[in-house]
């Protein structure tokens, strides 16, 4: 068994301060930079750190009304060198999928990839909340292969692993405590209602299934499950002027509008709340996994089943639905 | 350093050209000369195009490929950005980005017959196949055009279909829904006109753009014409507003239709689910 490193908050914490700038989750659970290590919460805070990475709202550029084309202003990349403490290993593994489109070879995002280079991942082991089902994707609480560096808390400080090759050579700078055995990873929660994991084909095959009508009608497409959802990567692009300033603008858009597909003249091939909800779950589950082996949609991190105000859990009904048709086609073979 | 991809470049309009009643071509060019000579693209690709400070959407390059140094977008005025293109004339000031998605595959073409059926402003994906052939003619086999508008003040680029009549091999049938008093030519749906056309399937490729109810009654015709699904190829509509597979808005079944397409085979179209 591998052996972690003790570290005391103030040794880490002067260590972080070192390498440059430091953000934390706030009280309110959105990101934000900080002097000193915060207290943490058991679980995820309100917010996935890809806030930090490819924000809900960035500037692509500003110029002055009429101004020539030489005047437009890019918006730059932000190259504060930090760390982000206190990722937790859902939001983490999150980041891995928003890589794929971020990171694509032929279209860079400057922004993201700064902020990927410049911040290490120092993440905290959390206390599953009720709704966490990271479990059933494989890993767990303590899981570190998407951070540089996997503390588990302690008193009066953390043990801590190198997640990555980046968070060895930090942990290299940090006075090293006792050399302590690391536990085994603890798995993460595998709640009663998952009922495995469906095949993407077996899914995109049930795209006419009426499920989607009957589930349809119990969703009012207010989008917070995709507002909150730390692998949604949807945005728009839009002008706004003020007082004769004009800013383009990349905001974060959901999947569960209906103006989301409306194309001009009025035609939208998601017209229905049915259509739109379909989408979310075919996305997460089948066309990502079809377009990126071994990745998914979904990391179990639970905010879309905390916060939806219908207290829906959209996933555990589409699932059982699927096992029962699963277990249809199987008795009739 | 490295360039934000949906930063836009800036271009001006070199001529506008008012196309129909509702539909404005812009020529333009790309203001810095490094970009400027740099820049290449294929028929069927598209870029995004904007107003300043009136949002940003897409258009085909609707050019000669061979003279990347003038672009080309064809545009129809359908709401508030278009409208605010259409406020612009020569020497103003837009923003590119691009090209973007999937090409025709023409090479893949060569030693073939062209059969192309558009309607209205599907044309604009088409012209620079047509560009394409006649700049490299002996590597095509013969080349038909049938392309249909509702009314004579419909028909879009006068003065390329006056070159493409003229040219060697090449078979330009032109058609309206309903003439007016001084139309002397052809009266008729495109699907109709088509099928009276009767182009030969052998070794054959087919392509239609054109609005959704004419690919539909199109597709058929080409169908009983012959021509398999893998050889007929279309182009797909879907909202966008990156183009670069990164935005989410055009995602449909595995594909994000700005990077895996626009330009898809019906064999292609045929495995993604029916939603548009
Ligand atoms: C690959 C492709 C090629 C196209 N080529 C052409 C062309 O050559 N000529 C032409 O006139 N039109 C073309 N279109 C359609 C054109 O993009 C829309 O008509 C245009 O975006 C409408 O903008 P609007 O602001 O006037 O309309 P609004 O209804 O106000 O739309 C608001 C915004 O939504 C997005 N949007 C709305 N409808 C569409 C749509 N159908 N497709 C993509 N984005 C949309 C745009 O970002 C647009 O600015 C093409 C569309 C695609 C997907
Ligand atoms: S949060 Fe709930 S009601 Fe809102 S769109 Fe998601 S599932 Fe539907
Ligand atoms: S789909 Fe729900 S549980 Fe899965 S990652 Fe997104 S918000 Fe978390
Ligand atoms: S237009 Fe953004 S993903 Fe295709």
């Amino acid at each position: 068994m591998a052996d972690g490193m003790r570290l005391s908050r103030e040794s880490l914490q002067a260590a972080l301060r070192q390498r440059g700038a430091l953000w934390a989750p706030n009280d309110a659970g959105h990101w934000s930079q900080v002097e000193a290590l915060p207290e943490l919460g058991p679980i995820r805070p309100r917010r996935p750190v890809k806030d930090l990475f490819t924000p809900p709202r960035r500037e692509i550029a500003r110029w002055k009304a009429g101004a020539g084309p030489a005047e437009i202003e890019p918006a730059q990349p932000d190259q504060t060198p930090g760390s982000v403490f206190g990722v937790r290993p859902c939001d983490a593994r999150a980041l891995l999928l928003l890589d794929r489109a971020f990171l694509q070879p032929s279209c860079v995002d400057p922004h993201y990839k700064a902020r990927r280079e410049n911040l290490l991942l120092i993440g905290v082991a959390c206390q599953p909340g009720p709704n966490c089902y990271c479990g059933v994707f494989g890993f767990g609480p303590d899981d570190k292969d998407a951070v540089d560096v996997m503390l588990t808390p302690e008193a009066g400080g953390f043990v801590a692993q190198a997640g990555s090759p980046r968070g060895q050579a930090f942990l290299a700078t940090v006075p090293a405590g006792a050399a302590v055995p690391l536990a085994a990873p603890r798995p993460g929660p595998q709640p009663e209602w998952w009922t495995g994991l469906p095949d993407p084909k077996a899914l995109y095959a049930n795209f006419d299934h009426p499920m989607w009508h009957e589930l349809g009608i119990s969703c009012m497409n207010c989008g917070v499950c995709t507002q909150y959802c730390p692998t949604c990567q949807c945005f728009t692009i839009d002008d706004e002027s003020f007082k004769g300033e004009i800013q383009r603008l990349r905001i974060v858009d959901n999947c569960q509008r209906s103006d989301f597909t409306r194309m001009a003249g009025g035609h939208n091939p998601r017209q229905v709340a049915a259509s739109r909800l379909r989408q979310r779950v075919l996305h997460k589950f089948s066309y990502i996994p079809t377009q990126n082996p071994g990745l998914l949609g979904c990391t179990g991190c639970g905010r879309c089943v905390d916060l939806c105000p219908l207290d829906r859990h959209l996933f555990a009904d589409v699932f059982e639905i699927m096992k029962r048709i699963n277990q249809e086609a199987e008795r009739v073979a | 350093m490295l360039r934000d991809p949906l930063l836009p470049l800036a271009a001006r309009i070199s001529e506008r050209v008012d196309e129909t009643a509702d539909t404005v071509t812009f020529h333009f060019e790309l203001l810095d000369e490094a970009e400027r000579k740099a820049f290449r693209y294929l028929p069927g690709q598209f870029a995004e195009i904007s107003a300043f400070g009136e949002g940003e959407s897409t258009f085909v390059i609707a050019g000669d490929p061979a003279k990347p140094e003038r672009l080309t977008v064809t545009t129809k005025r359908v709401g508030a950005h278009t409208e605010a293109l259409h406020h612009l004339y020569a020497g103003a000031i837009i923003g590119f980005r691009g090209p973007y998605g999937k090409a025709f595959p023409v090479a893949e073409w060569k030693g073939k017959d062209i059969v192309i059926a558009g309607g209205g402003i599907g044309l604009a994906p088409l012209k620079p196949i047509v560009c394409h052939i006649l700049n490299h003619r002996a590597d095509y086999g013969k080349l038909t055009i049938v392309y249909g508008a509702r009314s004579p003040g419909d028909l879009m680029y006068a003065t390329d279909r006056e070159i493409w009549a003229k040219a060697p091999n090449t078979e330009l049938v032109v058609t309206v829904d309903k003439g007016d008093a001084n139309w002397k030519g052809r009266e008729g749906f495109v699907p109709a006109v088509l099928r009276a056309a009767a182009p030969s399937a052998q070794n054959a490729v087919a392509i239609t753009c054109g609005p959704p109810i004419m690919i539909k009654l199109t597709l058929p015709v080409f169908k009983d014409l012959g021509f398999p699904a893998e050889r007929i190829f279309t182009t797909l509509e879907m909202k966008m507003k990156c183009g670069l597979g990164q935005c989410g808005r055009c995602n449909i079944g595995p594909f994000y239709v700005c990077k895996d397409g626009p330009v898809f085979s019906v064999a292609q179209l045929q495995q993604l689910p029916q939603e548009f």
